[in-house]
């Protein structure tokens, strides 16, 4: 049962969402005009004539003051047209919904691999602490957090795909047809991806269990004679979850950003990869529609993990 | 009688609470009169509302309601350069002497910053000033070089009171100046406080929970209660003849620094906790820990009544002129 | 000094500060000791291995890896610093200004870091880049943009924090206006855990230029830099799969170095 205080931290953090969400439109919709001039311009191409760059203007509405191009932006938005594609005329959220399921694929596979490997090293090196496993864990840590990962997932391409053939090399396949093949051939890209976040899960639940392990109540269970891996079972794993639990949101964002490299090296045709090859070729509209909705992804991963966190920490009462 | 220095007039402080949006009344209606070169004690328990009073004195606060006079002038009335420069006027001491010196400065920095804050004299009369001071005070040219950190808690208290005086304030507000410290060196700095008031001429507001120490210092006294004033009176008064029933448990509660005939009195002691300030009781606010509380306690506020010159109580149970 | 020179004895610190130093200098060394002209193109020897000549080979275009890997470290360097820096110096302020005014001001400036921080910093930086154009200025504009609502939201941390001593209450007594207090007593106490930020984001700011650089959106071909190197490297994959090695390692010691160095500064500064 929800207690008020609860209730009322819940309450509190639902209604800051609404202007960060606002913003987070607003951040979007300004990426297009931070540029040094006219937007017209940008989108005019290369070989820009007086003609073109007044029709463009007419036809963006790049004449209207920046609030009214906002409010009809928001307007288009909220019916789901991002507009079009600059190159292709294809509508951008079309675009984007035929790509996410392939970067969404990758994004959880990885997710699962670096919870998985980072509570297991994390947990491991906490009960042993200086122990061989302990230092393993983190150099592990330490090298994961300073690996390029895009040469990481060149290396696994050149050795595991191309000399050993355990692998395809490149491209996806899609989930709802083949969902073995589909995660047999992500399999690369998500251990690529994974690195960053190992990294991050092993640091933090290490921390978080020495300071568990610390703690006078544990204490007194060893006092006892009770081991601490069987203290860390039994009293330990509350408190993995709540760690768990904070990083969530990070590690996210975190895969969502590397997303645009991962898929690039592995030609996947998902959202990342078409920001890079949009911002290359100045596709605007579909830099701005990707760039927004990965975002808005990521703040309501973020939200719902702050919710959670104020249902289930013991700290807000 | 002349004018007094430091007038206060039905101040009131509230905090608002962040989930509740309930308010917390840490001063709640307080009025007293300090003469020049006056001492007034003001006792009370943690979370009597003390402490917030005295920064509400000095004017680091903005009360909510009520007036702060010095010398004839509505310090909030002012606008906030006006007030800035009038400052220096009124200074306070804090009961930490460690948290109130910044870390990263030197001693002579932090002396000299009030003077540099006002920009006057040279800075090579500044230097000279602040290291005057701190002699004065007792500390030497090497200990003016260290940081905080290098000093004990007594030179450090000491450190405060020169900064304090730097500038020559007329009001100096002390907030538990002495409880942070060894009960050894607290009688040096107290006496310091009382040498350092006839040399400059000061008015002192002494806030502290010591009955001992604010008796040894002060002229008159003020006890206080959850927000309010309980009564006022001329120390050597309420030492022998204190009338409201709260101040009569604080007397009856201290172990030796009085006298062993009010010890053997009937001793009241006080039970169970202060009530919280949010919801305060209705009445008189000591009433749910008072022995001899009646149900007209719960019904009415005391009003203030004058039980001889100079010595004020606000309890139903005082007899005495109205005022 | 005494405790800066115990740090120095942990032997990866050691190591990291000697790889920085040799880098800086080869960095600055570059037109002088690059044992060829790193944009001179030799079709007739691409691709070669390791010789006495090429000491680790030849690219795509038969120019000389070693000699392109030198002249690539400057803009990996000097980018990162210069990410990291401009991101301290737009989100330290906000933060400064949102916790110590607070109310309103501190409501807007913190639903704007809200907001920036939902963007994965790589998506951020490669959306400003994108429309900024592609060059090695913009590319540190974009990930120093990136950076800063960290670092305002730290800053803000702080300074709500400091704002609460009884030092600024002191200072306050003594007739200092918001200005004085902000200079001489909030920023000093505020800015350690926010420099130990910068020092700890430095490998971050190397492997995100060397990203946008990978990506075509920051360093721009002929010139050399090390996520240039191993976009070419990329094509190659299956042809030459060592070209990827020199300037992946040279990624992976540098970022262990500059994050050794940040975890060295950290202890040293914010001794906990």
């Amino acid at each position: 049962m929800l207690t008020r205080r609860r209730s009322r931290v819940i309450r509190h953090r639902v209604a800051q969402a609404v202007p960060t969400l606002i913003l987070v439109s607003l951040v979007s919709f300004l990426i297009l005009h931070i540029g040094p001039g006219d937007p017209a311009l940008l989108l005019a191409g290369e070989f820009p004539t007086e003609e073109s760059i007044a029709e463009i203007r007419q036809l963006y509405g790049f004449d209207r003051p920046i609030w009214e191009q906002y409010l009809s932006w928001v307007g288009q938005l909220l019916r789901g047209d991002l507009g079009l594609s600059l190159q292709s005329r294809e509508p951008v959220m079309d675009l984007i919904l035929n790509r996410l399921p392939n970067t969404l694929l990758i994004v959880c596979y990885a997710m699962v691999i670096a919870f998985v490997v980072g509570s297991v090293l994390g947990i491991a090196a906490a009960a042993r602490r200086g122990s061989l496993v302990d230092r393993v864990a983190t150099g592990v840590a330490t090298i994961a957090d300073a690996l390029p990962y895009f040469w990481l997932a060149m290396l696994m391409v050149s050795v595991l795909a191309l000399d050993w053939q355990l692998f395809p090399a490149t491209g996806a396949v899609r989930f709802l047809e083949d969902p073995l093949g589909a995660i047999w051939t992500a399999t690369l890209p998500a251990i690529a991806l994974s690195i960053s976040g190992i990294a991050q899960i092993t640091r933090q639940l290490r921390a978080a269990m020495i300071e568990v392990l610390a703690s006078p109540f544990v204490r007194t269970l060893r006092a006892k004679g009770l081991s601490p891996a069987a203290i860390l079972w039994r009293h330990g794993l509350k408190n993995v979850g709540v760690t768990l639990l904070t990083v969530v949101g990070l590690v996210f964002s975190g895969k969502i950003g590397g997303t645009l490299l991962t898929e690039t090296v592995f030609a996947i045709p998902g959202t990342g990869s078409a920001l890079i090859q949009a911002a290359i070729n100045k596709d605007y509209f579909v830099v701005q529609g990707i760039i927004l909705m990965l975002a808005v992804l990521v703040f309501l991963v973020n939200l719902v993990v702050d919710l959670l966190y104020a249902v289930l920490d013991p700290r807000v009462e | 009688m002349s004018a007094p220095l430091l007038r206060v007039q039905d101040l009131r402080v509230a905090f608002p609470l962040r989930d509740s949006g309930d308010t917390l009344k840490a001063v709640d209606g307080v009025s007293f009169d300090v003469a020049e070169g006056e001492t007034l004690g003001i006792i009370g328990e943690s979370g009597s509302g003390k402490s917030t009073l005295g920064r509400a004195i000095v004017a680091l606060l903005r009360p909510d309601a009520g007036r702060v006079e010095l010398a004839g002038e509505d310090l909030f009335a002012l606008p906030a350069p006006q007030l800035r420069r009038r400052r220096h006027a009124m200074q306070i001491i804090f009961q930490d002497p460690h948290a109130a010196l910044n870390p990263r400065r030197r001693i002579l920095d932090s002396v000299r910053e009030p003077l540099d804050i006002a920009g006057e004299g040279s800075p090579a009369e500044r230097t000279a000033r602040a290291l005057a001071m701190l002699a004065r005070v007792g500390l030497d040219q090497a200990q003016a070089a260290r940081f905080p950190h290098e000093l004990s808690g007594g030179q450090k208290q000491r450190v405060n009171i020169a900064r304090a005086l730097v500038r020559r304030p007329r009001l100096l507000v002390a907030d538990e100046a002495t409880s942070a410290l060894d009960v050894s060196i607290q009688a040096d700095i107290l006496n310091l406080y009382l040498d350092l008031q006839a040399e400059f001429g000061l008015t002192y507001v002494i806030i502290t929970h010591d009955l001992a120490v604010a008796m040894h210092v002060s002229d008159r006294l003020a006890v206080m209660y959850l927000g309010r004033f309980v009564e006022v009176a001329p120390a050597a008064t309420l030492e022998q003849a204190a009338r409201h029933p709260y101040t009569r448990a604080l007397l009856a509660a201290e172990p030796v620094a009085l006298p062993s005939r009010l010890v053997t009195g009937a001793r009241m002691p006080l039970q169970g906790e202060i009530p919280s300030p949010v919801d305060p009781p209705s009445g008189c606010r000591f009433r749910t820990r008072c022995p001899v509380a009646e149900p007209r306690c719960a019904a009415a506020e005391p009003a203030w009544r004058q039980v001889a010159p100079g010595h004020r109580v606000a309890c139903h149970l005082v007899e005495g002129a109205a005022c | 000094m005494r405790r800066l020179l115990l740090i120095l004895r942990d032997p990866g610190a050691a190591a990291g500060m000697l790889w920085l130093g040799l880098l800086i200098a080869a960095a600055l060394a570059a037109p002088w000791i690059s044992p060829h002209d790193p944009l001179k193109v030799d079709l007739l020897g691409v691709l070669q291995p390791p010789s006495a000549t090429h000491w680790l080979g030849t690219d795509d275009l038969g120019r000389d890896v070693l000699s392109r890997l030198l002249h690539g470290a400057a803009p990996s360097l000097f980018s990162s610093i210069g990410a990291v820096a401009l991101g301290m110096l737009i989100g330290l302020p906000f933060g400064l200004i949102a916790g110590y005014l607070g109310g309103w001001v501190d409501a807007a400036i913190s639903r704007g870091i809200d907001a920036l921080l939902s963007f994965p910093t790589i998506l951020l930086a490669v959306g400003i880049a994108a429309v900024l154009g592609t060059s090695l200025t913009n590319a540190v504009i974009a990930i120093g943009i990136a950076f800063s609502p960290g670092f305002a939201r730290l800053a803000r941390a702080r300074t709500l924090a400091v704002k609460q001593e009884l030092y600024v209450d002191a200072a306050r007594a003594a007739g200092a206006g918001a200005w004085w207090l902000l200079t001489r007593h909030v920023l000093p106490n505020a800015v350690t855990p926010v420099i130990v930020q910068a020092g700890l984001l430095l490998g971050t700011a190397l492997l995100a230029e060397a990203s946008l650089s990978f990506l075509g959106l920051g360093v721009q071909p002929p010139q050399a830099s090390w996520g240039g190197m191993l976009a070419r490297a990329l094509l190659y994959l299956e042809r030459a799969p060592d070209l990827m090695i020199a300037p992946g390692v040279a990624l992976l010691l540098t970022a262990l170095a500059f994050n050794s160095l940040g975890e060295t500064a950290r202890r040293w500064l914010d001794p906990r």
